[in-house]
């Protein structure tokens, strides 16, 4: 097999399995076979992407795209799909399916006491999640990303909504939708000004002379540059996906769903397509610079404020979910500073830690039957496996050294920093906010892994025990690459095309080293508050805090925007039956109003008629000579 | 002197004619206002055939004959409804029918 | 076009008599022999789908360069120039093809009908008969008798069938409510009739004032005649009010709602679904192709309603709280994106005109067939009363979404394909009519996920809906049938796509003559 042909089976495999699943109900609704179609879906699809990496890596595949035509007009194409194949979409194809299919087995166990039926529709959705992602990662161009993009949004809804009974799932379900979909008319609409611009939906350097051109032609002066409005659009999409401030709204609701889905949603799948985005586009992102400071500085932001939040919440999986905000504050940062390298190092490491912290957190919710932390604590004796891997994910988080996240964080910073310096002082804040956070990251991840696993042990954590062994593979596989994957750095770089000189072996930099400080200066703090009896405290002191960013500004603003729509539409509704319809309707009550007079004129009587036929022929005979005399 | 004869026929059928008007008016009598629409018909069937004779073609004729088959018919309905109007009504006046006032 | 007329069997006569005939022959079954009914209007709605989606796919093979096919010629009064001439190019296959979809599923959707079966069969096939004729007629004279062919059995069919509402008496015309009963069928069927007889009467009279300055019925030689300005200048619009009030046309549309919620579910679905696109493509294959000069002289004003209907369409749909109402302003929103794609005059946002017309006839047939399902169950509308219905209509539940993914334009669905090459083309010509494009596509995803949020997930079904059932029988047949095509045609547009895109630019020609002239 060839490249395509391997990454097309990588990314059909799961394809099939879901419209197989979708058609054949009574498969779907077997509690084996449809979780088990999935599971073998995705492990095809992980030996695939492997497969495919492999070959970047040792270089025996050239970039191969190959595409096919999609929409025409006029004979021309307007649009195509396809494959394409290179260092960037085998790594990414490799962290998916390998999380992906980490998630789907930890699933087996995590759901099964769960009805059948909905077992079978939960991994339907799953395949189909998979495929959408997939199907984003080989995108040759943006229209296709943005088809998949869309998938992907919607499978999110889907996952999100699996309890759909419960109204706060439905209702979590949506706001995701909505916020994602909202952000996503900024992608809509760059595509068409884009295809306006350069006649096709590609990323490469044609595109950008093109849309360059277009800024410096005369006749037509844009109030906006094409390539800054182009980027500017697709960042404010990536904002809604990747959870930026202030569309990150929707992520922390989305914890309703199963976990599994979390892990899922926060690792590899749905908000990795926005850093992935700007990773498959970089040069139209490259050429305009201010869109890349904004970047920087939303990244910033939200990394500080998610950060700040995650120190406040008393559910483990929404500390998780704030934290993923976080990191991906992270991200779009490194990649405002330019560091593509950087941004896209961390979407890789923070895929496995992240999925191996949300299975860990399943598995421990699995066992106690809660999210509140406060219920947790002790779990270290019962659960020593799921303690260490979530130690070892929180450790990753926090950027200990050796640990993955300790590495491209490191990236991260060193490109801000170098960025900051060049000097471009606006990058200053991001840098050091980023900085900061990696004092509150590991504060807030001390902070949960002591709380739960260790202190005084909870009257639930008598009876938790760890799950099954699909539970406890995936962790341990899931643990490897959290610890290793900041070690083949280089290969990485090599592999995506993104290599610097100056990345060696291990990488490390003074920035890191500073940062390490304020990753130790965190873990002692936790570990002073934990040790003064629980962080209650810290969290009281710090909620006004939060309530002034979460209630006060954003979900309020929100919710006003929403009711604020409401009533326009009501308007709107009010003024279409009783204004546009009042009108149609006042037409027709006229009709009869003059039907009620004139009719009032049939006497009835015979002979009245007869007047009247007598009568109108005296007057047109008299009309008729009236006009001979003024013609004559 | 052809112009001057046919004007003679149309004086007659003029005459005719108003007359025929002149009993819709003021007769109350359905038989009578069913004989002056007679009149008012014929009156109109005179003129055509005048018009016929005083120039070329048959036309007139012929659409003298349909009117008249026409007439024939029309009077049949006329009767009809002459005849239920004096079994609803009991009288044949016309103005004691105005059930069709608004 | 005429050269090849009257080779091989007259296929278009074919499709357009058979339902008629099975209409006729409905005549003859006794009206209890309700098998033999339903067996009757099947054979003939299927059979005509049968042999348009066999026309579309020979029209793919043998024109792939566009062209007219099966084209048949007899002259009725020459001394007028009116002939009985049918035709079929891309854009009329795959009207067909919709045509033939929507009508085959919705017989299916009927055979819950219990009362007066037969009647409505015939009248249903008869409209049918009309729409097809619509699609391929060449000759004005023609083509407005199976307009009105189309046109007029929807009045007995709301009248008889329908279902009546309650509007309360409000606003400054509180007392013309109070006169009529709004919102009853025999009000629906009226409004709806009379509201279209006026926008015909505009059409007759343009195609009227056509046909005798060009001296032919016959759209080739109209198009060819090159009519004069003055005339294009009024002709146009009056062509695209009188069409357009069947397209839902702000501020003409107001039947719609009200005639879809009264309407019968195979009425509402055929009604919404093929004869809304008849005035679109009258708009479109009339009023554009054959007066170019009027057709760019108004375009703005074209795109600039059809982008109030986007917009006030999704707002109204946003306010309602009564199902059929929600699809039924979904329609006026989606119907706006076809006048949109029309109005931009580009072979894109033609492109997505047409296939907006099919997408959109068959995700709103879907909607009403699903609408139908639940209304035969629950007797009600008013969607706050509903709830967590996903429990007991699972297949309800996944053909409501799929239609309403269509709707708001998820890739992978039809609907994205129209929306997406209609904003393409509207860029183009106004960005800020693209950018209303897709901000009404967002709007709809708010109503749209809202009802659905709403009827079928979050607690429930309330008590007295508890035991309701899913489709079950013949009732699965149109949401499977109607949700495979908004799923295959939207994840491979191509088949459909090539067809019209073959189509589209020989109807752009005169335009673009005409922007020339008018650039002068």
């Amino acid at each position: 097999m060839n490249a395509v042909e391997l990454a097309a089976l990588t990314v059909l495999a799961p394809l099939v399995v879901a419209v197989f699943l979708i058609v054949a109900a009574p498969v779907r609704r077997n509690g084996v076979l449809a979780p088990g179609l999935s599971v073998l879906g995705s492990l095809v699809s992980l030996v695939g992407a492997g497969a495919l990496l492999l070959r970047q890596i040792f270089g025996l595949d050239p970039d191969l795209t190959v595409e096919r035509q999609w929409l025409v007009a006029g004979g021309e194409t307007v649009a195509r799909v396809g494959i394409t194949v290179d260092g960037t979409s085998a790594a990414m194809l490799a962290v998916v399916t390998f999380v992906a299919a980490m998630v789907q087995i930890f699933s087996l166990g995590y759901l099964s006491d769960e009805p059948e039926e909905d077992r079978g529709r939960y991994f339907t959705w799953q395949s189909l999640f998979l495929f959408s992602m997939l199907g984003l990662v080989v995108s040759p161009n943006l229209l296709q990303l943005f088809a998949c993009w869309e998938l992907v949004g919607l499978c999110s809804y889907l996952l999100i909504g699996y309890w759909w009974r419960k109204p706060s799932a439905a209702k979590a379900a949506v706001k995701a939708f909505w916020v994602t979909k909202f952000a996503d008319m900024g992608l809509l609409i760059g595509l068409v000004l884009l295809y306006y611009h350069t006649g096709a939906f590609e990323w490469g350097p044609g595109a950008v002379e093109q849309l360059a051109a277009a800024g410096s032609d005369p006749e037509k002066t844009p109030w906006v540059l094409p390539s800054v409005a182009v980027a500017g659009l697709m960042f404010f999409a990536v904002m809604g996906k990747s959870a930026q401030f202030p569309l990150h709204v929707w992520l922390p609701d989305a914890m309703e769903g199963p976990t599994p889905v979390s892990a899922l949603l926060h690792a590899a799948t749905m908000v990795a397509a926005g850093v992935y985005l700007i990773v498959r586009a970089w040069p139209l992102f490259e050429a305009a610079p201010v869109v890349l400071n904004t970047m920087a500085i939303v990244g910033g932001l939200t990394a500080l404020l998610a950060a700040c939040m995650a120190i406040i919440q008393t559910d483990i999986k929404r500390v998780l979910a704030y934290s993923t905000a976080s990191q991906l504050g992270y991200m779009i940062a490194a990649l405002g500073a330019g560091s593509v390298l950087g941004g896209f190092f961390h979407l890789t490491t923070h895929a496995f830690f992240k999925a191996l912290l949300f299975l860990s957190a399943g598995s421990v919710i699995h066992a106690v039957h809660t999210n509140e932390l406060s219920e947790m604590g002790g779990l270290w004796k019962p659960m020593k496996l799921t303690a260490l891997a979530f130690g070892v994910g929180a450790a990753a988080l926090a950027g200990l050294p050796l640990m993955s996240g300790f590495t491209s964080k490191d990236l991260v910073l060193e490109g801000l920093y170098k960025a900051a310096s060049a000097p471009q002082p606006v990058l200053w804040f991001p840098f050091l906010a980023c900085l900061f956070t990696v004092g509150l990251t590991s504060f807030y991840m001390s902070r949960v892994f002591l709380r739960a696993f260790f202190g005084k042990s909870s009257r639930r954590a008598y009876r938790a025990h760890e799950g099954g062994w699909s539970m406890r593979v995936p962790m341990m596989l899931l643990a490897v690459p959290a610890v290793a994957a900041g070690w083949p750095v280089a290969t990485f770089a090599q592999t995506t095309g993104l290599f610097e000189p100056h990345i060696g072996l291990l990488h490390f930099t003074p920035v890191g080293g500073i940062a390490l400080g304020f990753s130790v200066v965190g873990f002692a703090v936790a570990l002073m508050v934990h040790a003064s009896g629980g962080s209650g405290g810290m969290v009281s002191a710090l909620s006004p805090l939060g309530d002034l960013i979460r209630l006060s500004l954003v979900d309020r603003a929100y919710d006003l925007a929403y009711r604020q729509a409401l009533n326009i539409a009501a308007g709107v509704g009010w003024f279409d039956r009783y204004m546009v319809d009042g009108v149609v309707n006042a037409i027709g009550a006229l009709t009869l109003l003059l039907g009620r007079w004139s009719r009032h004129l049939q006497t009835g009587r015979v002979g009245d008629y007869v007047y009247a036929v007598v009568g109108g022929l005296v007057l047109l005979a008299a009309w008729s000579q009236m006009i001979s005399w003024v013609v004559l | 002197m052809i112009a001057g004869d046919l004007r003679v026929f149309l004086t007659v059928s003029a005459v005719m004619f108003c007359i025929g008007v002149y009993g819709i008016l003021s007769r109350r009598n359905a038989i009578g206002v069913l004989l002056c629409l007679e009149l008012m018909a014929n009156a109109v069937n005179l003129n055509l055939v005048a018009f016929a004779r005083f120039s070329t073609g048959t036309m007139g004729q012929v659409f003298t004959l349909f009117a008249i088959a026409l007439t024939v018919a029309e009077v049949v309905v006329g009767m009809a409804l002459v005849i239920l109007l004096q079994r609803t009504h009991r009288d044949i006046r016309l103005d004691v029918a105005e059930e069709m006032r608004g | 076009m005429l050269e090849a007329a009257n080779q091989g069997f007259p296929i278009l006569s074919a499709i357009v008599i058979t339902p008629l005939l099975a209409a006729v022959g409905l005549l003859f079954v006794p009206d209890d022999q309700r098998s033999v009914v339903r067996g009757v209007s099947l054979a003939g709605s299927a059979l005509s789908a049968l042999a348009s989606a066999w026309l579309a796919w020979r029209y793919l093979v043998e024109a792939p360069q566009g062209g007219w096919l099966f084209v048949e010629h007899h002259e009725l009064v020459p001394a007028l120039g009116i002939s009985y001439t049918m035709a079929c190019d891309g854009w009329s296959a795959s009207l067909l093809l919709l045509t033939g979809i929507i009508i085959f599923a919705g017989t299916w959707a009927s055979f819950s009908l219990e009362e007066r079966a037969r009647e409505f069969f015939i009248f249903l096939l008869v409209l049918v008969a009309g729409v097809y004729g619509v699609f391929v007629a060449q000759d004005l004279f023609v083509f407005f008798l199976f307009y009105e062919i189309a046109v007029l059995p929807m009045f007995l069919l709301i009248g008889i069938w329908g279902s009546s509402g309650k509007v309360a008496a409000a606003g400054p015309f509180a007392r013309a409510f109070r006169m009529l009963d709004v919102g009853g069928r025999e009000y629906a069927a009226m409004k709806l009739t009379l509201m279209l007889l006026v926008g015909s009467a505009l059409i007759l009279a343009s195609f009227l004032a056509m046909a005798l300055t060009a001296g032919s019925f016959l759209m080739d030689d109209i198009g060819n005649a090159a009519l004069p300005f003055w005339l294009q200048w009024f002709a146009f619009p009056a062509l695209w009010v009188g069409f357009g009030t069947l397209a839902g046309l702000w501020p003409f549309h107001t039947w719609s709602p009200d005639g879809h919620a009264a309407a019968p579910t195979a009425v509402s679905m055929l009604h919404a679904g093929v004869l809304m696109k008849l005035g679109a493509f009258g708009v479109m294959r009339v009023g554009m192709v054959l007066l170019p000069d009027g057709a760019t002289h108004w375009a703005f004003v074209v795109g600039s309603v059809a982008c109030v209907n986007i917009f006030y369409g999704a707002m109204s749909a946003m306010s309602q709280q009564d199902l059929k109402y929600i699809v039924a302003y979904s329609s006026v929103s989606h119907m706006g994106v076809v006048m949109l794609g029309a109005a931009t005059l580009t072979v894109t946002g033609w492109n997505g005109a047409i296939y907006q017309m099919f997408a959109h006839g068959v995700m709103t047939g879907l909607f009403f067939a699903l609408v139908g399902v639940l209304y035969d169950r629950t007797h009600d509308r008013w969607v706050p009363r509903m709830g967590g219905f996903a429990r007991i209509m699972p297949m309800v539940t996944v053909g409501f979404v799929v239609a309403g993914l269509s709707s708001l334009g998820m890739p992978g669905t039809a609907g994205f394909v129209s929306e997406f090459l209609v904003f393409l083309g509207a860029w183009e010509v106004r960005p800020w009519w693209a950018v209303i494009g897709v901000i009404g596509a967002f709007v709809t995803s708010i109503y749209v996920m809202k009802a659905v949020r709403a009827i079928f997930f979050g607690d429930g079904p309330p008590e007295r809906f508890a035991s309701l059932t899913d489709a079950t029988g013949t009732e699965r047949v149109a949401p499977w049938v109607l949700g495979l095509c908004l799923v295959v045609f939207g994840a491979w547009p191509k088949f459909l796509l090539d067809m019209i895109d073959a189509t589209t630019p020989g109807y752009l020609v005169p335009i673009f003559e005409a922007m020339a002239r008018g650039a002068q």
